[in-house]
């Protein structure tokens, strides 16, 4: 894994500055091939940097066997067709991109996970978000046994219910 | 309530056969199956939130780098004005024919490769080493081109009365050549503050078609 897919994980936002400028150009220009508005393009190279982003922490670029521009540019062009409303040619397979919705989930909902505890949102955002297991939670947040977690976890989707419930 | 199979199911590690049985729970099970979809609008939520911020950044980034630009930008108009005032207060014939001046591209290599000392004269053209080329481009004097690149030269160096000296008496079969001599002959009076010679000079560039007309246009009318 290189350094940067590394920082990229550990989410530095210094390093996302980074990448971000670097590729930027190139990017848009990639893009110029469809037909785009320049805030369209503009909005879809965000949403890339963004997907970039989470299948790193998900693990999907600790063996990446191109390099991270192309990668990044495959997901452009995903992005693009789904933009366009256009069925993707098949894009590389370890892109993954979770589709939501505003209309999937309530706002009570939106404002209940920012009213939850840090500790909670936290165990949340690593098993929903990043797509961690229950096993290696257990050791970034230092648990001693697993059922503690989960009991932990599930006290947190209550928190949240009861939340949601009483706005 | 964690049921072990839904925490499996999300983190995408059931078998085939607990797919199945998962499913059946979850149409026998109301309990369940609310509790399903509510993990599953709770991942959408998050994933929403954390997208959210994150572009929120991007746009501070992209926002950043917008101002930066500005006040590049701004600082370079400011540049350009206090350039034009510098030249404002520099406007002699002199400073004009500086910033006309760019010597004369290579026009005779690409066509003799292999002639050796017309590599040689060029090379050192070419990587604006003048002092190089001046001795080299007075080895090859018959060549139709040679006293023309040699003015030049001089030119470059600032040598301007021996500049003068060769494009006077140089005198080109190639009317190109000519333009390009009256160009920069023209150039060389008026770094010599010889402006009337110079005004005739571009004058008759100006009258017909050829690579340095609209320069002398616009250096005569620089001169009014």
């Amino acid at each position: 894994m290189t350094a940067e897919v590394q920082q990229l994980k550990d989410g530095n936002r210094k390093t996302i500055e980074i990448l971000y400028l670097k590729y930027k150009s190139g990017f848009l220009l990639f893009l110029s091939k469809y037909e785009l508005s320049d805030d369209d393009k503009l909005d879809i190279y965000q949403d890339s940097v963004i997907a970039l982003i989470e299948n790193a922490r998900k693990g999907l670029l600790d063996d990446l066997k191109v390099e991270l521009k192309t990668y990044l540019f495959s997901i452009g062009k995903f992005m693009a067709f789904r933009r366009l409303k256009q069925i993707p040619e098949s894009p590389l397979e370890n892109i993954e991109w979770y589709e939501v919705e505003k209309e999937d989930f309530s706002e009570e909902l939106e404002t209940g996970l920012k009213k939850l505890g840090k500790r909670c949102y936290e165990i949340l955002r690593l098993f929903y978000y990043e797509e961690k297991k229950l096993d290696e939670i257990q050791s970034l947040l230092e648990y001693e046994k697993k059922e503690v977690l989960k009991s932990q976890k599930s006290r947190c989707l209550k928190q949240l219910k009861e939340i949601i419930e009483n706005e | 309530m964690s049921d072990p199979l839904l925490d499996k199911y999300f983190e995408k590690d059931l078998s085939k056969e607990e797919e199945e049985q998962l499913l059946k729970q979850v149409e026998e099970d109301a309990i369940l199956k609310e509790e399903m979809h509510f993990q599953t609008t709770v991942k959408k939520a998050i994933h929403s939130k954390e997208r959210e911020e994150l572009k929120a950044f991007l746009k501070v980034v992209e926002k950043k780098k917008r101002r930066f630009r500005l006040i590049a930008g701004m600082a370079a108009s400011l540049l350009v004005l206090f350039g034009l005032w510098f030249f404002s207060l520099e406007d002699s014939p002199n400073k004009l024919a500086d910033n006309y001046f760019q010597p004369l591209p290579n026009l005779i290599q690409p066509t003799v490769r292999g002639e050796s000392q017309t590599n040689k004269v060029f090379e050192a053209y070419d990587s604006e080493n003048y002092v190089e080329a001046v001795t080299e481009f007075k080895k090859i004097l018959n060549e139709p081109y040679s006293n023309l690149y040699l003015g030049v030269s001089y030119l470059a160096l600032n040598d301007v009365k021996d500049a003068i000296s060769i494009l006077e008496k140089y005198r080109p079969s190639d009317t190109v050549y000519e333009d390009y001599r009256k160009w920069y002959l023209s150039l060389a009076y008026l770094k010599n503050n010889e402006k009337t010679k110079a005004v005739d000079l571009l004058t008759e560039l100006t009258q017909k078609v050829n690579p340095v007309q609209e320069q002398a246009k616009k250096i005569l009318n620089d001169l009014k």
